[in-house]
């Protein structure tokens, strides 16, 4: 456990005093800022369109599926993206510099490696996550809001922030190249969000595509239902790409 | 030593082997009628892999032979021998899981009549929901009918594009009119439904697994129309639709014996005479069991069923309705049309318009006995008039002798029989938790069986999280009954309306009453520019903003050093 202490210390450093994930940090709570500032103002509106208008008076109109879904979709979908931008450095300028060698003839396991490096990624995540708890303070100051939505929503998100960057990871191990690793990890990412479109129903490859699916496991979560099935699929999806960043390491360790 | 010129043809070979197959795969995904372009394709893909690795197979034994290829594919076998294992797991997950709910109302929480029910299943329901893919209500249904799934191994349900499988949703009875609808299926009865939430499924899950099929008894003996044949005054297709739809149809008489206990609506479709005496009789009876009736009643003087609906509040006039906006429809100004509804249960989402030639209004009297609810839920647009009727010579309004729109062609009534009968109420099923109240009626009554008052317009009793229904009579009564015959059945609403009609009114004692569990609109009394202002610069300048000056920071920190 030390040693994976020391590589998630030492990834998290190079991290922070790189100019880069600020600028990933910061143009993600930007995008989130803005999509939240308009679902409220779009969501306000409605609210008041509603109480003027008599005929609309049979429409619901709540802050838990106007704002709080909407805004929880839209950052996932930001995730999508800055997820390969957080990880596309970790494995692949260690080869680019060569510093690679270095890792690899220390006391040090390639799992503990990877762990590490996955866990200071993770951590970026979080305290990327944490930076919007703006926003329950918001949607509380707005209306009386269902909290737990909100709370499974970040679950969620956490789930499959931690699925992206397993996968990040792994584009990342397959080459030198920081742009190629995070174009791999962009397309895998993208491939793994739609691939539920892919299915014909009725035929017994939908269902499969459908569990394959990102989304089909993420979209629950803003709506305050957790189910085991989704943890274990982000768990599943994590652990398979770990692995697969575990064995591409070690066969590059020994060639 | 490898030989350049054949290296140089094998790449080129690779390539166009392997995207001729992946082009052969590809048109066999899109379009299954197109196999022998397919396979040909996918023929020629593995004849230029082939001829690939003829051509460069020392090179390709070498690559095989060295240590990076053997740890590569030794990695990727573990790899997918971990997604293996990964996927044994995942299919257990499938099986046992657990779901819950952190909403605050419970929202995709079925409720525990629900649950009771669900878990009561001995026999397989098969469930089709047909939907579109753009309909964004999809994944509502989705998570409503997996809760169903998750409470029993004999729910099984799946959703269907309608567009994608014509077929089935032909043989379902679903159409370009009749789109949004679920189907239940146990053995041979069937059932469905086209309104989307919990009461709705349900009812329809206790009414597809009931032993007894529930029939739809037809009034003969007065020159009611005819249930068989194809002609256009008929109600073939009506009997048909209705079968579609799990019940049973037949015609009886009420002459000589009363309606069969397994009659749970009787229809009266077009009577020309008056029924006698002891039929009206035997009718009052039958709605007295707490069943329904369905009256279409034709504008012609015999047809009234000699005032019999007066003692539900509802009083037919000799009249004709003349309506402009028909000829809109391609029909002549004397089939008067409703656009627009009142809502009620019985026309729940509905909103199709629907047109009934020759027509008479009916009127919803205001002074009704205690227990009756009555009132009109389908009227005529404000171009239409009511002419006596033997005045069509002259069809143009005469506002001396005519009635102007909106006209009601459509009225509904409930007769709450432990009001207007003192019928003793059902006893609640086991389990159902219901509490009982007071009892300030009738000291015979069953002590454990709530007595509500009559109930105030827009309560609607034991509307109460699973109790069961209080029993009522129903009745739905429409100024025609062509409208619902062959000739008109599958014009725009017209059947659809029909049964939805006795879909309501078959509707039993052992149904149940769920209030939706839905979210309210959120309450905002005021949201200034001051908060719109705070929120904006907190979210969309401060904070990212604070990040932006951390990084400056610590660039211009590491400039220094």
């Amino acid at each position: 456990m030390r040693k994976i202490g020391i590589i998630f210390k030492r990834e998290l450093q190079s991290q922070f005093v790189s100019p880069a994930a600020y600028a990933i940090i910061t143009g993600f709570l930007f995008l989130t800022g803005v999509f939240f500032y308009i679902y409220l103002v779009m969501f306000v509106q409605e609210v008041f369109l509603v109480k003027s208008n008599f005929r609309l008076q049979g429409s619901v109109v709540n802050i838990n599926e106007y704002v709080v879904e909407g805004i929880f979709s839209s950052m996932i979908f930001f995730f999508l993206f800055i997820a390969p931008l957080l990880t596309m450095r970790t494995f692949a300028e260690e080869r680019r510099r060569r510093t690679d060698e270095l890792l690899f003839t220390a006391p040090l396991s390639v799992t503990q490696l990877v762990l590490g490096k996955y866990l200071a990624c993770l951590f970026v995540l979080v305290v990327t996550l944490a930076l919007t708890g703006y926003l329950p303070v918001f949607f509380r100051m707005t209306t009386e809001t269902d909290m737990g939505p909100v709370f499974t929503g970040y679950l969620g998100l956490l789930l499959a922030g931690s699925s992206f960057v397993s996968l990040g990871l792994f584009a990342s191990s397959l080459t030198e190249n920081q742009i190629v690793a995070a174009l791999l990890a962009l397309v895998g990412l993208l491939v793994f969000w739609v691939i539920g479109w892919a299915g014909t129903e009725g035929q017994s490859a939908s269902g499969v595509f459908s569990y394959l699916s990102q989304y089909e496991h993420f979209k629950s979560f803003p709506k305050g239902i957790v189910d085991t099935r989704d943890v274990f699929y982000h768990g599943a999806f994590t652990a398979l790409f770990l692995f697969a960043t575990h064995r591409v390491v070690d066969s590059t360790r020994w060639r | 030593m490898t030989n350049k010129k054949t290296s140089k043809a094998a790449l080129p070979a690779a390539i166009v082997g392997a995207l001729a197959a992946l082009a052969g795969l590809i048109v066999m995904r899109l379009d299954p009628s197109r196999k022998t372009v397919a396979f040909v394709l996918i023929g020629l893909g593995v004849f230029f892999i082939v001829l690939y690795v003829y051509l460069d197979y020392r090179s390709l034994g070498e690559s095989a032979r060295s240590r990076s290829t053997r740890y590569s594919l030794n990695a990727l076998a573990q790899v997918l021998l971990f997604a293996a294992i990964l996927g044994t797991l995942a299919w257990f997950s499938e099986k046992h899981f657990v779901k819950k709910d952190l909403t605050d109302v419970g929202l995709y929480t079925l409720l525990p009549q629900s649950v009771k029910i669900l878990e009561g299943l001995k026999k397989d329901v098969e469930v089709i929901a047909f939907f579109r893919e753009d309909d964004f209500q999809r994944e509502k249904l989705n998570i409503l009918l997996d809760s169903y799934a998750l409470h029993s191994k004999h729910f099984n349900y799946r959703i269907v594009n309608p567009d994608k499988h014509p077929s089935l949703a032909m043989k379902h009875g679903i159409d370009e009119t009749a789109r949004d609808a679920t189907v239940f299926t146990c053995g041979e009865q069937t059932t469905r439904t086209t309104v989307r939430d919990e009461e709705s499924f349900t009812n329809a899950l206790i009414s597809v697994t009931r032993e007894k099929k529930k029939e739809i008894c037809f009034l003969t003996g007065h020159g009611e129309r005819p249930l068989k044949g194809a002609e256009p005054e008929r109600y073939e297709k009506a009997k048909k639709a209705l079968e579609k739809q799990g019940f049973g149809v037949k015609e009886i008489s009420l002459y000589d014996k009363d309606a069969p206990d397994e009659c749970v609506v009787l229809v009266i479709a077009g009577a020309k005479k008056t029924p006698m005496d002891q039929e009206i009789k035997r009718i009052d009876e039958f709605l007295g069991r707490g069943r329904g009736l369905f009256a279409g009643v034709d504008p012609s003087p015999d047809s009234d069923l000699g005032g019999y609906l007066e003692r539900y509040g509802v009083s037919l006039s000799d009249d004709i309705v003349v309506d402009t906006i028909s000829q809109v429809a391609g029909l002549n100004y004397l089939a008067p049309a409703i656009l627009q509804y009142v809502q009620h249960p019985v026309n729940k989402g509905f909103n199709l318009m629907t047109f009934y030639p020759m027509a008479r209004t009916l009127t919803v009297m205001g002074d009704r006995p205690e227990g009756l609810r009555a009132q009109c839920v389908g009227s005529t647009s404000e171009q239409s008039w009511a002419k006596p009727s033997g005045d069509l010579d002259h069809p143009d309004y005469n506002p001396e002798t005519d009635k102007l729109g909106p006209l009601c062609l459509m009225a509904v009534v409930e007769e709450f029989l432990n009001i207007t009968r003192k019928k003793d109420l059902p006893p609640p099923p086991a389990g159902a938790g219901v509490e009982t109240e007071e009892s300030g009626a009738d000291a015979e009554t069953t002590p454990a069986a709530p007595t509500p008052a009559a109930p105030e317009a827009e309560e609607t009793p034991g509307a109460d999280e699973g109790e069961p229904k209080i029993r009522t009579a129903r009745l739905v009564i429409f100024g025609d009954s062509d409208f619902a015959s062959n000739r008109l059945f599958g014009f725009q609403g017209n059947g659809d309306l029909f049964l939805n009609s006795i879909s309501w009114l078959a509707e039993e004692e052992d149904l149940i009453s769920i209030r939706p569990r839905s979210r309210e609109t959120s309450r905002l009394e005021a949201f200034s520019d001051a908060q719109a202002g705070l929120v904006f610069i907190v979210s969309v300048i401060l904070v990212p903003l604070l990040v932006m000056g951390l990084g400056v920071g610590v660039w211009f920190y590491r400039r220094r050093l």
